[in-house]
């Protein structure tokens, strides 16, 4: 990842990407900057009527004449209003545009990431991108490139038309210029090191708040809320002090910006004035100066917003970067057009497999050299203490995460070799946390598949044990889960899930503690039902249950990443190991519950 | 920090109500601000001079018909140009004076709602920071209070600066010529409907925009949530298109707010176009005529220019109120939220004895329906020590949660010697009542800190020999700093045990005459292991203490052991008598007690 990047390639890396997106729109571009010199030209033949008529007013100018001059400034406007138009609608339009490419991009390299970049990246933190930071970026390639573009054209039309009619009065005016790059310099200057400050500040004010929110509990349980309001209270006046040395040099920079365009007019006005009475220049060609200079203030004042918004839109750009160029772990690796070698048969297994979550780290890996095989069509069942590494292990089956050592095949093909969409074809997995999207149930249950038939949505339903409570929600099948529709119990979730697993006929299902939040009744029911889905298929159990797995065909025992014990039910209970101690221990635990 | 959810991105129209009640944090700084507003009036009646001065030096100095010779002339203009750079000096000095008052009312408006939200946050209840994620709350804290305070500094005030600045031109336009002006504001009516029609417009996309970026964001925070499960049923591409198709309406929702946007600017110019011809056409005849000077004529035609501005800033001005509205509607449902637990208006003093707990019938549930504790009775006598044991779930945290009150119980009820806790005020329980959690939160300031919590009142040589007591002196000592130790994020630095006696030394050096303690479940290493047995010991001597117990050691160091499973009390006894009855007690012990035997029984071989 770019962390370890200077500063000033991470600035380069961004201008080349958003250079990258404005190529795209090479054509529109041009024709909008075209679109925005033609305004800017048109605009400019105001002032110049104006010179005309108050020339020709001078000079005795007939009524008929000043009409035309009256319709003319209207039908220029109107040329340049139509033209502006265009500018805004295409080089805006085209930022849009942009921003519509850079989300699709955007998520469509999230979907290509795998959990452990998940792990280590907040929600919040990926949204903020997706919403802050991509319109930080949308103002850059939009006002911020059309407002620069502006400036650039108007202050070189407006100053050469200038120079035209008066070099000297031009020089006089743009002397104020000077004062104000040297005052915006030395101000900006300022500025920059009292935001720092600003900015050191609120990152405490909020640590502060941060701390006390989560430590609610014990702010509470020993009364310290008057010393925490107290604190808070003393970093919040520190934070407002900051503020106000930054507001003392920063409410400087717009009466600066204002002063300096007066101070402009003025010099126009005592320069221009002495030549008009030494009749160096006609009055008309003051007043078009006048006129010009007025043009000239607004791309000024935009200047600083504009380079405002191009920093902000570069630093959010990189901070995107950082993640687009974040590469997938896990890749197909074979080209998909080879499509990789077919499963024809859903044995699995294990070869020497060792894996640890983070290999850099020196603590012992989550697994540690795991070897075992299950046949097409076995049940086999893993169980072990929490921690055990039970879900590691079937993660590394769909590829979720890549071992560091040993092999893996499906099917006696090892897994790397066939493509991604084939193996999580024929992997369903149900796994420990279930998650439904805010959809249907029907979508959800159908969420692998092109399309479901109603008989087949209940079969599964049935299969996994929800019919009946499906056919009491207010919508049935097409009642929405979540926020906007009903909220499930955790096993009424797990079901689902169930049957959304089982609705893409997986060759190798796995149930990773799918039934925990059942009780032991429904779970037995669900087991039964499943049970012939399971014989049709290779079927991999995970629980902490023993009476969930005490029926497969063969039970492995992990333990602390490895594989202690492997055997049937009774051939492990009669070696009174790991296991037979789990089976005391859940009988008390039953036991404890049904009193 | 950047925190999204989703309450961030619903529009909200002007509403009155709600203004008024933004407005109403004005009200202590009333004099600022019509200082401000006073300031703001001189700054735009000084902008408004330079057209004038302007008109002055054509009329009587530059114009050829002037009669004036030419010594005069360059006087007159000279006296002009000196009025000029006063107006300019004055305006510069008048609007940074402006700017400044207001950045500093706005500052201290956003420290008094900042410091509004807090102290309303320390008093909600413990179940509301359940509900409320902190990052949530954070938002409140800083986002959507910096929004309120540009509605002040760049929205309101400048509103009237706006407002100023036309009555100005206005003004000054008929004093020059009343003909003239009138004929010029024959173009306000179509401006000022342009605007409605524009606003009524970006109104419309604004919200229709808000509501698509609502339903993206929605579809891309679950799709980040569950991108597993995902890629388990290979949907990345159908996911995709339903991501395209929303970014699609998105896009159309943005592009009729740029067309809109794209009408509004040329409209405005064309108008104000259309009035610089109205000046031409008739201030040229009338100058021809002799009834208009040029310099009036120049004049009408800078103010008109200057017209138009004012007027899309009003519009613009639309956008921020509308931010305004969404951002203080969440800060007043906040501070509306009233605490569920209050004090009682006359609370009762605490005794300063060690004392005596009674549960009288206490019925309880955190979820309607879903009873957590059902009719629990039971009474600790004063220094009485009692351990709380039970199965996962059978309500054991819950009596924690309500005898330190941070819920409040729904029947029955919880009498400290006599008296219903709620009859105490919460500060005196609290302080009465020393509560150990399981999870030990540490600060981010040093040792010191953690053990005090900022308390003055508690001297460092009492924190030490607090310290020393419990055991915590022998980590704490082995620190560079000792007590000076800057404790690292969350505590990462200190192992469980140490953070443990750590949470031990700050319950005691309070003095409570109560302790509640839930002991953690986590293992810690043997030495620690010993050191933090021996600190509870010490803890609970001559203390009424309540301990929801996991360890062996320590249920056969209590008086008394009462057994809860499924919310309700089941059994009691000394741990002796409650294993000779062989009942819960006995099985509860088998699954979480019995291998510590075995493990100090390994410990006692082996060492």
């Amino acid at each position: 990842m770019s962390e370890h990047e200077s500063p000033d390639s991470k600035r380069k890396k961004a201008l080349a990407a958003v250079a990258r997106h404005l190529k795209n729109y090479k054509r529109g571009l041009t024709l909008g900057g075209l679109c925005l010199v033609v305004t800017n030209l048109l605009m400019l033949a105001n002032p110049w009527i104006l010179k005309v008529t108050i020339d020709g007013l001078q000079a005795g100018t007939t009524s008929r004449e000043l009409l035309n001059y009256a319709i003319a400034f209207v039908g220029i406007t109107v040329a340049s209003g139509v033209f502006r138009f265009l500018m805004r609608r295409i080089m805006i339009g085209i930022s849009r545009k942009i921003e519509l490419d850079m989300r699709g991009e955007y998520f469509a390299h999230l979907e290509s990431l795998s959990p452990s970049f998940y792990n280590q990246h907040r929600t919040g933190d990926l949204m903020a991108l997706a919403t802050n930071d991509l319109n930080a970026v949308r103002s850059l390639v939009g006002p911020g490139v059309m407002y620069s573009l502006n400036t650039v054209v108007v202050s070189a039309m407006t100053l050469s038309l200038m120079i035209v009619l008066s070099w000297r009065l031009t020089v006089v005016a743009l002397l104020p210029m000077a004062i104000l790059a040297v005052g915006m310099y030395h101000s900006m200057k300022l500025i920059h090191k009292y935001f720092e400050k600003v900015q050191e500040r609120f990152g405490g004010l909020n640590s502060r708040a941060q701390e006390n929110l989560s430590g609610v509990r014990v702010v509470r349980a020993y009364a310290r809320e008057d010393y925490e309001t107290a604190e808070f209270e003393k970093h919040s006046r520190i934070y407002v002090d900051a503020n106000m040395k930054l507001y003392r040099i920063q409410s400087l920079l717009s009466p600066l910006l204002t002063s300096v365009a007066g101070l402009g007019g003025l010099f126009i006005l005592a320069y221009g004035g002495k030549q008009v009475i030494d009749q160096a220049i006609t009055l008309g060609t003051l007043v078009a100066f006048i006129g010009y200079m007025t043009m000239l203030v607004w791309p000024m004042i935009a200047l600083g917003w504009v380079m405002n918004i191009m920093e902000r839109g570069l630093a959010s750009m990189g901070r995107i970067n950082a993640i687009l160029h974040t590469k997938p772990e896990i890749k197909d690796d074979v080209r998909s057009d080879a499509g990789g070698i077919p499963v024809t048969d859903c044995s699995l297994s294990f070869e020497n497999v060792s894996f640890s979550y983070d290999a850099s780290q020196d603590r012992a890996p989550v697994l540690c050299d795991i070897s075992f095989s299950v046949r097409d069509g076995e049940t086999v069942a893993i169980v072990g203490p929490t921690g055990s590494g039970k879900t590691s292990l079937v993660s590394l089956i769909l590829r979720l995460y890549r071992p560091q050592t040993g092999t893996i095949l499906v099917g006696g093909v090892p897994i790397e070799e066939i493509s991604l969409s084939d193996l999580r074809t024929v992997v369903g997995l149900i796994p420990q946390d279930i998650f439904l999207f805010s959809q249907s149930i029907a979508e959800n249950v159908a969420f692998g598949v092109p399309r479901l038939e109603e008989s087949e949505l209940d079969r599964l339903s049935r299969v996994a044990a929800i019919y009946g409570e499906v056919q009491n929600f207010p919508h049935k099948y097409q009642t929405v889960i979540g926020e906007r529709g009903i909220n499930l119990s955790g096993g009424q979730k797990q079901r689902i899930a169930i049957a959304r697993a089982l609705a893409k006929k997986p060759g190798i299902l796995i149930l990773d503690d799918a039934l925990s939040s059942v009780d032991t009744d429904t779970e037995e029911r669900i087991l039964r039902s499943l049970r012939d889905e399971m014989k049709q298929r290779t079927s991999i159990l995970i629980s902490h249950r023993i009476s969930t797995v005490r029926e497969a065909d063969r039970i492995l025992v992990l333990n602390e990443g490895k594989l202690v014990e492997a055997g049937t039910h009774q051939e492990l209970i009669a070696s009174r190991g790991l296991y037979a101690d789990m089976y005391d221990k859940q009988q008390i635990m039953y036991s404890l519950e049904r009193s | 920090m950047e925190y999204f959810d989703e309450d961030e991105v619903q529009g909200r129209p002007y509403d009155r109500t709600l203004m008024r009640r933004i407005l109403g944090y004005l009200r202590p700084y009333r004099g600022m601000v019509v200082l401000s507003i006073v300031l703001l009036l001189l700054v735009s009646v000084l902008q408004l001079a330079p057209p004038y001065l302007t008109k002055i030096a054509i009329d009587q100095y530059l114009s050829p018909a002037s009669s004036l010779d030419i010594d005069a002339r360059y006087f007159g203009l000279l006296k002009i140009i000196g009025i000029f750079v006063l107006v300019l000096l004055l305006a510069f000095v008048i609007s940074y004076c402006q700017i400044y008052v207001m950045a500093f009312v706005g500052q201290r408006i956003m420290f008094d709602l900042r410091m509004q939200i807090f102290r309303h946050l320390q008093k909600k209840e413990v179940s509301y920071f359940d509900r409320n994620p902190v990052g949530r709350l954070m938002t409140r804290l800083t986002s959507d209070v910096e929004v309120l305070n540009e509605t002040f500094t760049s929205g309101v005030v400048a509103i009237f600066l706006d407002l100023f600045t036309l009555l100005g031109i206005m003004i000054v336009l008929c004093y020059l010529n009343l003909r003239l002006a009138i004929i010029t504001f024959t173009v306000l009516p179509f401006l000022f409907v342009a605007a409605m029609i524009f606003r009524a417009r970006v109104h419309r996309t604004y919200r229709s925009v808000r509501k698509r970026v609502a339903a993206i964001n929605a579809f891309l925070q679950e799709n980040i949530t569950g991108m597993s499960v995902v890629q388990i049923f290979n949907r990345e591409t159908a996911q995709y298109e339903k991501f395209s198709h929303r970014n699609k309406k998105l896009y159309q929702a943005h592009l009729d707010t740029v067309v809109a946007y794209a009408v509004f600017y040329p409209a405005i110019e064309i108008l104000s176009a259309i009035a610089i011809a109205l000046i031409i056409w008739f201030g040229g005849r009338g100058v021809l005529a002799g009834a208009m000077t040029f310099g009036a004529l120049v004049a009408f035609i800078q103010y008109a220019q200057r017209f138009y501005r004012p007027i899309s800033d009003l519009s613009e001005k639309y956008n921020i109120l509308q931010a305004a509205m969404a951002s203080s509607e969440r800060i007043f449902d906040l501070l509306d939220n009233e605490p569920r637990i209050q004090d009682s208006r006359n609370p009762k003093k605490i005794p300063t004895i060690p004392a005596e707990v009674i549960f009288d019938h206490v019925s309880f549930s955190y979820n309607p329906g879903e009873e957590v504790l059902h009719d629990v009775s039971f009474r600790v006598a004063p220094g009485e020590k009692v351990a709380i044991v039970g199965y996962t779930g059978a309500g054991k945290t819950t009596i924690i949660n309500l005898l330190s009150r941070f819920y409040d119980v729904e029947q029955g009820r919880i009498l400290i010697d006599g008296v219903d806790i709620r009859d105490f005020s919460q500060r005196d329980l609290h302080r009465y009542i020393a509560t150990v959690l399981q999870d030990v939160f540490l600060f981010s300031g040093d040792i010191g800190h953690n053990i005090h919590l900022g308390d003055r009142a508690i001297s460092d040589a009492k924190m030490m020999e607090v310290s020393r007591y419990i055991n915590a002196d022998k980590f704490i000592n082995k620190l560079p700093l000792r007590y000076q130790e800057t404790v690292g994020e969350r505590g990462r630095t200190l192992s469980v045990g140490e953070r443990q006696l750590l949470s031990f030394a700050r319950a005691l050096v309070y003095e409570p005459k109560i302790l509640v303690l839930d002991e953690a479940t986590s293992s810690v290493d043997t030495d620690t292991e010993y050191l933090v047995q021996d600190a509870l010991k010490k803890f609970m001597s001559g203390r009424t203490s309540i301990v929801i117990a996991h360890r062996l050691s320590t249920i056969r160091f209590v008086d008394r052991i009462i057994v809860l499973h499924k919310g309700g009390i089941i059994e009691e006894g000394t741990h002796q008598e409650l294993l000779e009855h062989g009942g819960h007690y006995s099985k509860l012990y088998d699954l979480q007690y019995k291998d510590q035997e075995k493990e100090i029984q390994f410990r006692r071989d082996a060492g």
